[in-house]
């Protein structure tokens, strides 16, 4: 009985320590979630600047324009942090927002009024600055999602997992292969 | 005209001709000084056996042991002496000389005081040891490529002291000094303003590691270059701005210093510096000897040390962008 008892509570233990793990590794993935969303502000502050400078010079480009702000006004928009659903969605539309930046400094290569311009000069900078920033947030959170998501899907802690709720999350991931190179707007704007 | 050194790269264009216009003269007076400062040293050993002979003798009178004892030791004691200081006054005078023709032809400026860093920053982040006493060898500052930086070799000990049967440290006759780092530390300028600490430490197997992260006040960063990872532990205060120092190309570039360095090689941002410490043993720019051959050897040595340093530093592209 006493045996039965102490395996009982070492089964606990260790139940305990994995739930432990379990949510500590959630936490850290939401913190990395904020600090996206942080740097991802930044970013959302830069378009309206960047739109109303290119307007004064791309007078052909309005379709594109109006599509960089729209992208901006949905990766704008609440989500739930707890609905991996949601989560996915606000990112892919970051990702969009963020092809679409890239398509606009790849455009403006044919007006070289833009590319002279002294403010479109330290927008670049700035543009530079804030996207490493965007980079090395998502960097953090790709590590702690797969840290969760391993978490998740591994026995025995994916039992408690299912026990407790806790799901997988999905990875900021950048699908347009433009968008993979090295951003330097300042390639762009040569 | 002999040459010293391969010329092969830019950095060393037109250095065997400046090394014979420039040094040589003074090295082959040096050379041919040699004599003449051995014969000095004589001299002066001579000179000065002569008081510790009429001391021996005298003593040698009330206690022939003791005598014989002062006469042997005394003299011994005098010739290491003067031939010590001649030897290390003229090593001295030609190394500043070398020292000194070398920076111009760098455009560097040697600092024999190490007044350009105060070396807080490599404790604090471990890049060195603890330690109790610090001596600055040769210090290098200047400028390449317009990227600011500073060399130092160090020597630093730690005080071993014992204890009594009472517990009490003896820190007097009884305290050794144990070197605990002797090698370079190097501060280069970093372009991007930040305001953490990011720390790049040696990977010391997964129970060294594990202590090492209880010990330290920074969270660790994993990173995604395993290779890296493989080498390196990295700490952060944060981890966002960990990563956007430490760029994946940054990574790659470190990771190959580290396989140039053998090991011995550790970083870390702070204070908007990028600061390093090589644990090698080597003293890089000492000049002692006597042969011409020699000396160019030493400072040939010395001119590829120099080039190093400037591969690093172009290595590292301090002024590209951190990103693009």
């Amino acid at each position: 009985m006493e045996i039965l008892l102490l395996v009982i509570a070492v089964i606990a233990i260790i139940l305990y320590f994995l739930y432990v793990a379990l949510i500590k590794r959630r936490n850290t993935a939401r913190e990395a979630l904020s600090s996206i969303d942080v740097q991802l502000r930044k970013r959302h502050d830069l378009v309206p600047n960047v739109v109303t400078l290119a307007q004064k010079f791309m007078t052909h480009e309005r379709e594109l324009l109006e599509g960089i702000t729209q992208a901006r006004n949905l990766a704008q928009s609440s989500y739930s942090r707890d609905d991996p659903a949601a989560v996915a969605e606000h990112l892919g539309a970051e990702a969009k927002l963020q092809s679409g930046l890239m398509h606009l400094f790849a455009v403006a290569e044919n007006y070289p009024e833009l590319r002279s311009a002294e403010t479109i000069q330290n927008a670049q900078q700035t543009v530079n600055e804030v996207e490493g920033h965007i980079a090395a947030a998502r960097r953090f959170y790709n590590s702690a999602v797969t840290d969760l998501n391993n978490a998740v899907e591994i026995w025995p802690s994916s039992v408690i997992a299912g026990m407790v709720g806790v799901k997988q999350m999905p990875f900021f991931e950048i699908e347009d292969e433009a968008v993979r190179e090295p951003v330097n707007v300042a390639d762009y704007m040569k | 005209m002999t040459s010293i050194i391969t010329e092969d790269r830019p950095a060393l264009a037109g250095f065997n001709a400046y090394y014979q216009t420039e040094i040589a003269p003074r090295v082959n007076a040096v050379k041919n000084n040699r004599w003449r400062i051995l014969s000095s040293t004589r001299n002066r050993i001579l000179a000065a056996i002569l008081p510790i002979t009429a001391l021996g003798g005298a003593l040698y009178v009330v206690h022939p042991a003791a005598g014989v004892a002062v006469l042997i030791c005394g003299a011994i004691a005098a010739s290491m002496f003067m031939a010590r200081q001649r030897s290390a006054t003229a090593h001295d005078d030609l190394k500043e000389f070398v020292q000194e023709k070398l920076s111009a032809f760098f455009d560097l400026t040697f600092d024999r005081e190490g007044t350009y860093y105060d070396f807080v920053a490599y404790r604090h982040t471990g890049l060195v040891p603890n330690y109790d006493r610090l001596r600055v060898i040769d210090g290098l500052t200047g400028t390449r490529n317009g990227v600011h930086f500073a060399l130092h070799e160090l020597h630093l000990e730690a005080r071993k002291s014992f204890r009594n049967a009472g517990g009490f440290a003896l820190i007097d006759r009884n305290t050794q000094w144990l070197t605990v780092f002797r090698g370079t530390a190097i501060v280069i300028e970093f372009p991007k303003p930040f305001s953490g600490t990011t720390v790049v430490r040696r990977d010391k197997s997964a129970a060294g590691n594990a202590v090492e992260a209880l010990t330290l006040p920074w969270e660790r960063v994993r990173l995604e270059d395993p290779e890296f990872e493989r080498h390196f532990e990295v700490y952060g205060s944060d981890q966002i701005e960990s990563r956007y120092l430490l760029t994946p190309a940054f990574m790659e570039r470190l990771l190959a210093m580290h396989q140039n360095l053998h090991m011995s090689f550790q970083a870390a941002f702070i204070h908007n510096e990028f600061i390093c410490s090589v644990n090698d043993l080597k003293t890089r720019f000492a000049v002692r000897a006597w042969s011409a051959e020699a000396i160019e050897d030493q400072i040939a040595g010395i001119a590829r040390e120099i080039c190093f340093l400037f591969d690093m530093i172009d290595a590292l592209q301090m002024k590209q962008p951190v990103h693009g």
